[in-house]
């Protein structure tokens, strides 16, 4: 069956495997004192090798492959061109099977990152791209109503039309010109229907 | 019917448009946007009336969703990781990862006068071609049953015009009466019988069809018209091809419309009909939603699932406007057998039963009720008088007689006692058939009882005894309407057709004479 990309598709087993790796990755590298080149690393490897080169994942996920050659692998394709920690989890994840986590591990390993550093992942949408000044103008008063650092992300939707919407965790602060035209167009129906419901008389004429 | 505010009856109706187009201006001009705060989530998966939400982290038990096409779902388990959603509508329009919103509100209907006489889904969207609901109240489809203070004891009749159900098994307001056998047996007739005795007494009907057949539905929806019943009954239905979700909702649903009548202070009669398909429809959310089966595969809150409903059937006290819900149940038994699960849970949330048999049903004793084992267990508080004391005895008679006739057909010889005994429980059992959708008033049922009782029926041959009953009650009408008049002024006394000197029985007794002097058995239909 062909592997599904689909960013929804959903397995607890990982989730749950993919927050203790990302514990047990955050941790080590908060040791070494690496913390924002591993989630870098970590991110870049999923962004620009992974999904460029799947025979890579495959490969590295098979367990076909023997375990040296998977560890050969990492060490040339990754030595000296990432963090040390990172390389060093990336071949525990191969010993350990769990290579296939790895998505799993990078959103596991954000989330706890941002509650270590207090901050909260935002995600902001817009319909066309915001200007340096924009963004500032937004992230800081973003930080200001939640009261803590804000990692923002950037979204560019174009059916919005106009307007911003926020998505803090799993609330949604829509104030998109697509969405008030929505919410105009149901009010306007509902409340006309119900007039005419009420005052039938007013707007008919029987002949 | 609530055809007066249906735009589309009119005849000729033109919409004035420019009208329309002052309402929009205005509405458009006062439009204030608010920027819109929603709690959201993503769908994982969709499938047979089910939909796994990630996200929607805030949302509560039983909390509604909306998806992106409008159908709306409950928040029906919360997970660690995601929420399982039951949709209520067309699961097909919803696709995989698409944002389901938080509503922040609970599954209501809209309740009221409106919805009497309407067919509605049980979202109470009418299905009955006949307009929109032009109501703006609406009530919680789950509530919880008013607590014990909130109560009083049944002590209301409420009449099915049934001589066998109002004389052995009586209900009262606020009862919960279990009709229980085999597929044709009976079961709906009985409740239709019900509803159709309510009319002009002010006790407002619903009628929740679960999981049945839309052609079975018409025919009901039909019967209740052709009897004047659509005037003070709503119908609700989700049908065998509705979402397993509507038919788990639907009895939910009739009985927050009842209750809005109920806390008026008014009565209403509720028919589940039926709750074997509910639990068949709860078991199937259940397993979708991987909650772990029980007996029978029905998962281990089911008894919950009906006890929770039937407990809504309440007599509220006096201080709280006395109204009630009484409550019909009807479970379907495969082969008699009332000691599955779901039969069994049921006969004990309620206050008794009806129980219908089939060999009874093709022997041609119909209503086919088995009154060895059909009980009421509070409706003998709320029996008329008369008819307690007509009726009293009746069951141990009939039980007795069945015994007799069980050995009679030995072909021993018998004593003249016996024999007596038996000729009596066979004009009984006929006097105890009743036509179809012909329920009695409760006067009638006492005269014609009492006579069967006291062996006024005991020369008229046993095949004559329905014509008997028909002429018997139509002498009363047109002659005797006096008779009639006194026992219905006294069948609320105590001492009612107990006492020698009770005017009401006397008057019966005289007329029974003298119209069984001239009653002639043998086909005549002359009564004159």
């Amino acid at each position: 069956m062909a592997e599904t990309k689909h960013d929804t598709v959903f397995d607890t087993g990982q989730q749950y495997l993919g927050s203790v790796y990302a514990k047990a990755l955050l941790a080590t590298s908060e040791n070494a004192g690496e913390t924002e080149a591993v989630l870098e690393g970590l991110q870049s490897l999923v962004d620009d090798v992974l999904e460029q080169a799947p025979g890579l994942e495959a490969t590295l996920v098979s367990p076909r492959v023997p375990l040296e050659a998977k560890e050969n692998m990492l060490q040339i394709a990754f030595a000296g061109k990432t963090a040390p920690t990172l390389l060093t989890f990336l071949k525990v994840l191969c010993r350990r099977g769990r290579f296939d986590c790895l998505r799993a591990i990078l959103t596991a390993t954000r989330t706890q990152y941002n509650d270590l550093r207090g901050r909260i992942e935002v995600q902001v949408s817009t319909a066309d791209a915001l200007s340096a000044g924009d963004l500032e103008a937004t992230t800081n008063q973003l930080r200001g109503a939640l009261g803590r650092e804000v990692d923002v992300q950037v979204k560019i939707a174009p059916d919005l039309i106009g307007g911003l919407v926020i998505r803090v965790g799993d609330t949604v602060y829509d104030g998109s010109l697509a969405n008030r035209l929505k919410q105009l167009r149901s009010d306007m129906v509902a409340k006309s229907t119900q007039q005419i419901r009420s005052e039938l008389d007013r707007f008919a004429a029987v002949e | 019917m609530n055809q007066r505010n249906n735009p589309t009856e009119r005849t000729n109706m033109k919409f004035n448009a420019d009208e329309i187009a002052s309402v929009i201006q205005a509405e458009v001009e006062q439009y204030e946007s608010q920027i819109d705060v929603r709690e959201v989530g993503t769908v994982l998966e969709v499938g047979d009336g089910i939909a796994r939400v990630h996200g929607l982290s805030g949302v509560m038990a039983t909390e509604m969703v909306e998806f992106p096409s409008g159908v709306r779902g409950l928040a029906f388990n919360l997970e660690e990781n995601s929420v399982g959603v039951i949709i209520l509508g067309d699961y097909l329009s919803i696709e995989e990862g698409q944002e389901v919103k938080a509503l922040g509100q609970l599954l209501s209907v809209p309740v009221g006068d409106a919805v009497i006489g309407r067919m509605l889904d049980p979202l109470g969207n009418p299905l009955d071609g006949k307009g929109p609901l032009n109501t703006t109240e609406s009530r919680v489809v789950e509530v919880l049953a008013p607590g014990v203070a909130e109560r009083e004891p049944v002590s209301q009749p409420l009449q099915t015009g049934l001589k066998a159900v109002d004389a052995m098994t009586p209900i009262g307001r606020g009862q919960r009466e279990l009709i229980i056998g085999d597929r044709k047996t009976g079961k709906t007739a009985i409740a239709l019988d019900a509803i159709i005795n309510q009319k002009g007494s002010g006790v407002k009907c619903f009628y929740v069809a679960i999981g049945q057949k839309d052609s079975s539905v018409a025919g009901v929806v039909q019967v209740l018209e052709e009897a004047g019943a659509m005037e003070y009954t709503t119908v609700i239905v989700s049908g065998a091809s509705s979402p397993a979700p509507l038919q788990y909702v639907a009895p939910y649903a009739g009985t927050s419309m009842a209750e809005h009548f109920m806390w008026k202070g008014e009565h209403a009669l509720v028919v589940y009909d039926d709750l074997s398909k509910q639990a068949q429809a709860y078991r199937q959310l259940s397993l979708l939603m991987r909650r772990p089966p029980g007996r029978e595969a029905y998962p281990g809150d089911v008894f919950y699932c009906h006890s929770r409903l039937l407990e809504r059937s309440v007599k509220l006290s006096s201080e709280l406007g006395g109204g009630s819900i009484t409550s019909l149940p009807i479970i379907e038994t495969l082969e008699g057998e009332v000691s599955a699960y779901i039969p069994t849970n049921v006969i004990s949330i309620t206050d008794g039963q009806i129980y219908l048999q089939p060999d009874l049903f093709f022997a041609g004793i119909r209503p086919a009720m088995n009154v060895g084992i059909s009980v009421s267990r509070v409706g003998g508080a709320a029996q008329v008088k008369a008819m307690k004391n007509v009726a009293g005895g009746l069951r141990l008679d009939l039980a007795a007689f069945r015994e007799l006739e069980a050995f009679a057909q030995l072909g021993t010889d018998l004593d003249a006692a016996t024999q007596a005994q038996l000729d009596r429980g066979y004009r009984m059992v006929e006097l105890l058939k009743q036509p179809q959708y012909q329920p009695l008033s409760v006067v009638d049922q006492i005269m014609v009882i009492y006579a069967g009782t006291k062996g006024h029926l005991d020369k008229v041959p046993i095949n004559d005894v329905p014509r008997w009953e028909t002429e018997f009650l139509a002498y009363i009408q047109d002659r005797r309407s006096d008779v009639w008049q006194v026992v219905d002024e006294n069948k609320n006394n105590g001492g009612a057709f107990k006492s020698e000197d009770d005017p009401a029985m006397q008057a019966v007794v005289a007329a029974l004479n003298e119209f069984n002097s001239q009653f002639k058995s043998g086909g005549s239909d002359d009564t004159a």
